[in-house]
């Protein structure tokens, strides 16, 4: 494993792995910090530059983003009141506190010291535990991994505020995986006559049209579209003082760890995380009745946590195929895209080997990568926050369109974004989650091969998915998780 | 905003019943295995639960709504969707004009209705912003990334 990860670090260190993960942070860091735009957004955005190059040079850029945007959500927390991504709102409970105080940049700066720590924590948490974990998932059989997609598929499905439009999305997700023709028995299915259909439905303009044309739809319709914000503080000293290092270390240390713990729980993510680490941070500090005043403990938690659940949250998707959250989801889309099938096997194959410990030590590079650009983007940060999303949506909409159809040069497919930028803001509005549909598209063939493998070696008998062990346990899992999430709403409902 | 919810949920679970009876049938054509599953046992196993899902969602949305009338059209805020629509109906149009009038003259066009459809005040700098946009992502696309835009009556 240890000379893996030294040629891992090799393979980062090229100059164009290098550079790739340094725009990757970079990009993150400004698609984090515009209110609106979360790192899901991003990622989708570069799309079109992913698979144009190399496998490593793509999952570092794509890592990099990952990373950088989990930061660039502190920015607007800080600066505006206003948290870039969900992941920072508790960054704003003692962040914008200091920035009224006069200390904007002791405040950024604080958070990318701990955004690296908790990083850092997550990154090395993830290098320990995803070989160990794939070393398990290798003695997975076909019942194993029909039932491991439907387990994570109920649980994408469960996080959401109604477990059973979860699950229509995730299922109506599967669906879509069928159309096209058939790979075993060469058969057309749901193509109604259509020839551009044969192929089935793209990943990409689906993804192109659910997670970054339905932000667009949805913010006009909201009319929550800004000038650009008015961030004038003025950012003095950004480097922590050797005070301020002290207070933060034990907080960015502990809210890494949650971060990672969270993280790894499929499904969850930095918006939960972020929150458990600041009340942890809260208890463990001596100066817990001051939490809310802008003390650097209460940035450090949040910060840290959400940057921790990073690494977490590639542990399931490296080692199963099973994202931890919404922007693994679309990294999952993203690898299959450039024709990376992550799982198990990609810890024994020599090919996958090689893009595995680049991962593995791209993450540990891309926080000191994180950390710099933090450090020096900081004084500029205000006037990030200042590009007008009136100019910047329509060109998000027009990227999307020219992204849509580098797919295959191939204007039905800028359609196929338009018609699923449609449904995923109509989703969006009415309360269905995207994540479940676009993992039910990726995990729909999995689940298909496997299950039909299953039932071909067992001479067509349903009990293999019982008598499997592993199988039996995911399956049960899925169906206690089901079962909870929709007693929990049904009780949330009755509260309101 | 519960009750318009209320009203789509009730519409989306019907719309949901119908589909996925009707693409349980189309499946049900196709041929079936002796051994493992046939290229229909999968569509159909995935329809029946979303059928089921379907019903469930709108048993809990009659239960739910105790007396509110179901579909309510004087609840439904159009004034809020009209710019959502138009900025819907623009990016149809721009991806139907792209072919037969190109790239390079639809993208600064549908650029510069978006950001004035958006509010944005700045005419000049907005047009401005468009056509270096345009430029640029053509020349990236078509330099770089070699994909051929559409180039239209510019051909």
């Amino acid at each position: 494993m240890f000379s893996n990860l030294i040629a891992g670090f090799i393979n980062v260190l090229q100059p164009f792995n290098f550079l790739m993960a340094v725009f990757g942070t970079v990009a993150g860091v400004v698609i984090g910090a515009l209110p609106g735009l979360s790192g899901s957004t991003g990622i989708i955005l570069l799309l079109p530059l992913v698979y144009k190059i190399d496998a490593s040079a793509a999952l570092l850029l794509l890592c990099g983003l990952f990373c950088g945007s989990m930061y660039g959500g502190s920015i607007s927390a800080i600066l505006l009141n206003t948290p870039g991504t969900p992941s920072a709102t508790a960054t704003l409970l003692d962040g914008y506190p200091m920035t009224q105080n006069g200390d904007a940049g002791r405040a950024l700066g604080i958070s990318a010291v701990s955004s690296f720590i908790g990083g850092l924590v997550s990154a090395i948490c993830l290098a320990l535990i995803a070989p160990q974990l794939a070393k398990v998932a290798l003695s997975f059989t076909s019942p194993d991994f029909f039932a491991l997609s439907i387990f994570g598929l109920s649980i994408m499905a469960s996080t959401g505020k109604d477990t059973v439009k979860g699950l229509i999305s995730g299922f109506i997700g599967l669906l879509i995986s069928t159309v096209g023709v058939d790979q075993v028995a060469g058969i057309d299915r749901f193509t109604f006559g259509n020839v551009r259909l044969m192929r089935g439905l793209q990943l990409l303009p689906v993804l192109i049209g659910v997670f970054a044309l339905s932000e667009v739809f949805t913010i006009v319709q909201k009319g929550g579209e800004r000038e650009g914000a008015a961030a004038n503080q003025r950012v003095g000293r950004v480097i922590p003082t050797k005070a301020d290092f002290t207070a933060l270390l034990l907080s960015a240390v502990v809210g890494g760890l949650i971060g990672v713990f969270i993280g790894i729980i499929p499904g969850t993510g930095g918006a939960i995380s972020c929150f458990l680490a600041y009340q942890v941070a809260k208890k463990l500090s001596k100066r817990g009745d001051k939490f809310g005043t802008g003390v650097p403990e209460g940035i450090a938690a949040p910060e840290a946590s959400n940057n921790g659940t990073t690494g977490g949250a590639l542990i399931p998707m490296l080692c199963l195929g099973v994202p931890g959250d919404t922007v693994t989801s679309v990294m999952l889309g993203a690898l299959t895209l450039i024709g990376v099938r992550p799982g198990p096997q990609m810890f024994v194959e020599p090919e996958g080997i090689t893009i595995v410990y680049a991962i593995l030590a791209g993450m540990i590079v891309i926080q000191f990568i994180m950390l710099v650009t933090g450090l020096s983007c900081a004084k500029v940060s205000p006037k990030i926050l200042k590009i007008p999303q009136t100019v910047l949506l329509p060109i998000i909409a027009a990227l999307c369109i020219v992204g849509a159809f580098s797919n295959s040069n191939n204007l039905f497919d800028v359609l196929i974004a338009i018609v699923f930028g449609i449904l995923g803001f109509g989703m969006k509005k009415f309360g269905y989650p995207g994540a479940p549909l676009v993992l039910g598209i990726v995990l729909g063939p999995i689940a298909e091969s496997n299950l039909n493998r299953a039932l071909i070696l067992s001479e067509n008998s349903w009990t293999t998915f019982v008598t499997h062990p592993i199988s039996c346990v995911f399956l049960i899992l899925s169906l206690v998780i089901i079962v909870f999430s929709v007693i929990k709403n049904i009780k949330e409902k009755k509260s309101e | 905003m519960k009750d318009n919810k209320k009203s789509a949920d009730f519409i989306i679970s019907i719309l949901l019943i119908c589909l996925s009876a009707f693409l349980y049938m189309t499946a049900n054509k196709m041929p079936s295995a002796t051994k493992g599953i046939g290229p229909g046992d999968y569509p159909k196993f995935i329809c029946l639960i979303l059928f089921v899902l379907g019903v469930v969602q709108l048993i809990s949305v009659i239960i739910s709504s105790k007396g509110i009338p179901l579909i309510d059209f004087k609840r439904i805020n159009v004034k809020y969707l009209v710019r959502a629509l138009i900025m819907v109906v623009m990016t149809f149009v721009y991806y139907k004009l792209m072919k037969g009038v190109g790239y390079l003259l639809t993208t600064p066009i549908y650029l510069f209705a978006s950001f004035m459809l958006f509010g944005y005040k700045k005419k000049v700098k907005g047009a401005v912003i468009a056509v270096i946009f345009t430029v640029c992502i053509y020349l990236l696309f078509t330099k770089v990334f070699m994909v051929f835009l559409p180039r239209g009556i510019l051909g």
